[in-house]
């Protein structure tokens, strides 16, 4: 405790400013960016930064060495592969149980094999 | 007598040193938590086992017997989740591993005392939450709460969602407590190559609690959410997805079950030794596979999703993620063979409890494997091969094991000794009824009886008919074990400090133990278990 008592709040200050101009940079990348395919990927950036500036200096995981190198890479292996599995099984799905409309679940098959329903009258029978 | 009793008894125990109400609501001693976690997770089994018998006698008949099919649907949901989420998952960790960690460890408390005392009241409120629930209304979604039904099932899912949900708690503090302690408060000459596997097992549990809980809260509130304010996280016709609920949730449920399953095996490594007169084979590679099983134990959700229109990718992964357990878990079974292998069997009652543990663990175990192959269990899912195989593996091998752990700290907590014949009657009548009642459900799964359903062809009633006469076995098998524990607590002989001869550590302490557990600081000079050293542990 006496430790975090002599740490400078500037130190804090600066982090804070970084994580405002990520804020911003976030917002103008999304608003003015038109990065196309890469806005996800670098939101998603920027995003991860923020999450370790606060987690090594306002959370002072910075200050502990088993935490950092244990807890924390641990605490993201699994949020990975809990997400990476999920993502990986949405990704190779077919979507069965919800069809793009009712057509999507009929085969389209060229209009020359097409046979007429019974009954009807351009149904033609004996040939 | 002998003189080590004498001596125990003419000090104050944990039980005997204050007595009032009050010194148990507020106490903050690790020994009398696990004793009222004892309590409540028997009351849970109790309740538990009722609903159980009430589904197994309305099963007695292909029609109606004593119930209608709504009733039917809450009574399954309730036994469901009562033994889930208020006896499996706690049992041995929050009774029996708050009652002995720190007794095996040398030290005098857990490292939170305080937390401690809250994880019991938390419980408890999670548990009357849950309980009041059941007594408004019921629910019929079945213990795992599958959406869409549970976002739109008329009956009180709120209540049980949020019980279950602050029970999660607890369950997060006790890990968070097992591992503080098992890191700071080992007594002298307890490094790490010297921690009893129970603690070992404790430990990985604890991870999994830890890590893995959140979740599980975090997708119940949604579910909540969703049913009370309609947000559109799972009901497919508001964008949602349902299959993403099956993935949160067993992303949780799977780890639990080896949040049930660890523990237990935990119980049966130190029984094993303790009537094996024999150290454990192999004491490495059983902790070792203990965090196998809880590593590997987190990537096999997906193979309870097999049919749920998951990608056919994702489910050849978690086919063979699931399999990967049946190697660690076959490491222990073998480890534990070898211990008894040459041993001096001592075939007490706790060892009768470790005997039927690995036979049904083993047996649950292959039928996991057979039921992790996908094209098999396209057939079998949602039939009762299910219901057999998890009661195989979940249920007998947490029974088993809780009923080791009982008959063999219970001296240690209480100081007294069980009829040993009375205990042996009911050791083999549980172990002969819970496989009468449930080796029948795999044939009647592999017949096609789909799980919760009320009615089914006439001619699987014969298997029905003994898979209820199993179960009234078992019932009566816990009543026996009722009567003579309640009967020993007053009039059982009163016990030595440590009557089995067992060199585990939580014998160095007296039993039942001292307020501060040693009269002494404890020093750990030797192996655990190890039965090279004739005499018995000098009590601290």
């Amino acid at each position: 405790m006496a430790e975090h008592g002599r740490k400078s709040v500037w130190g804090y200050v600066g982090i804070w400013g970084v994580l405002v101009v990520l804020t911003v940079a976030t917002w103008l990348l999304g608003t003015r960016g038109h990065l196309g395919h890469w806005s996800l990927p670098v939101a998603l950036g920027i995003a991860l930064t923020k999450t370790a500036l606060v987690a090594m200096f306002f959370m002072h995981l910075v200050e502990q060495p088993g935490a950092r190198r244990v807890v924390f890479p641990v605490s993201a292996l699994f949020l990975a592969l809990l997400l990476g599995l999920s993502l990986v099984e949405a990704m190779t799905r077919v979507r069965m149980a919800r069809p793009d409309g009712p057509k999507a679940l009929e085969p389209v098959r060229p209009a020359s094999t097409r046979t007429a329903p019974p009954g009807s009258p351009t149904r033609r029978v004996g040939h | 007598m002998n003189p080590s009793t004498a001596g125990s008894l003419a000090e104050p125990t944990y039980l005997n040193h204050e007595t009032t109400v009050r010194s148990w609501l507020l106490t903050r001693d690790h020994k009398r938590i696990g004793v009222m976690f004892l309590v409540l997770v028997i009351s849970a089994l109790l309740l538990g086992g009722v609903f159980a018998m009430l589904l197994r006698i309305e099963l007695l008949t292909p029609g109606p017997t004593i119930m209608g099919p709504m009733t039917y649907n809450r009574v399954f949901t309730l036994h469901g989740v009562t033994m889930v989420w208020l006896f499996m998952i706690p049992a041995i960790p929050s009774a029996f591993g708050n009652f002995v960690l720190p007794l095996m460890l040398g030290a005098k408390e857990v490292a939170f005392p305080r937390l401690n005392l809250a994880s019991v009241y938390i419980y408890a409120a999670g548990a009357a939450l849950t309980v009041f629930g059941m007594v408004w209304s019921g629910a019929d979604t079945g213990w795992t709460f599958y959406t869409p039904y549970s976002t739109t099932s008329p009956t009180a899912v709120t209540p049980i969602l949020l019980g279950v949900f602050i029970i999660g708690f607890s369950t997060i503090i006790t890990g968070l407590n097992f591992i503080t302690t098992t890191h700071t408060l080992r007594a002298p000459g307890m490094h790490w190559s010297r921690i009893p596997l129970f603690v070992w097992a404790i430990y990985g549990t604890s991870v999994i609690q830890v890590v893995a809980t959140p979740v599980l809260a975090m997708v119940l509130v949604l579910v909540a959410l969703e049913r009370v304010a309609g947000v559109g996280i799972f009901d497919p016709t508001r964008g949602g997805d349902p299959v993403l609920f099956q993935h949160m949730f067993w992303f949780y449920s799977h780890p639990a079950v080896y949040i049930m399953v660890l523990p237990a095996m935990g119980v049966i490594t130190e029984v094993v030794c303790a009537f094996s007169r024999k150290n454990i084979f192999g004491y490495r590679m059983i902790a070792a596979s203990t965090f196998g099983i809880a590593f590997v134990g987190f990537f096999s959700w997906g193979h309870h999703m097999f049919v749920s229109g998951q990608s056919t990718f994702g489910s050849g992964i978690f086919g063979v993620l699931s399999m990967l357990v049946a190697i660690f878990t076959a490491i222990k079974i073998f480890n534990w063979v070898a211990t008894m292998y040459g041993g001096a069997i001592d075939l007490k009652v706790p060892l009768l409890y470790v005997l039927g543990f690995i036979f049904l663990l083993t047996f649950g175990g292959m039928t996991g494997v057979a039921v992790a192959t996908t094209s098999l269990d396209v057939h079998w899912h949602d039939t009762y091969f299910i219901v057999a195989h998890f009661h195989y593996i979940m249920v007998g091998s947490v029974l088993m094991a809780f009923l080791a752990a009982l008959h063999y700290w219970w001296p240690k907590m209480f100081g007294r000794l069980f009829p040993e014949r009375w205990a042996s009657v009911a050791a083999c009548t549980i172990i002969f009824g819970f496989i009468v009642t449930f080796l029948p459900q795999f044939l009647l799964g592999n017949m096609g009886m789909p799980r919760r359903y009320y009615q089914y062809p006439s001619e699987m009633q014969w298997l029905n008919v003994l898979s209820t006469a199993g179960a009234s076995l078992l019932a009566f098998g816990f009543g026996l074990i009722g009567l003579y524990l309640v009967w020993s607590l007053r009039y059982g002989k009163v016990s030595p400090a440590n009557p089995w001869g067992s060199r585990g550590y939580e014998w160095f302490s007296a039993s039942p133990p001292g307020p501060h557990n040693f009269r002494e600081p404890p020093r750990f000079e030797r192996e655990v278990h190890d039965y090279t050293v004739s005499e018995a542990p000098h009590v601290f």
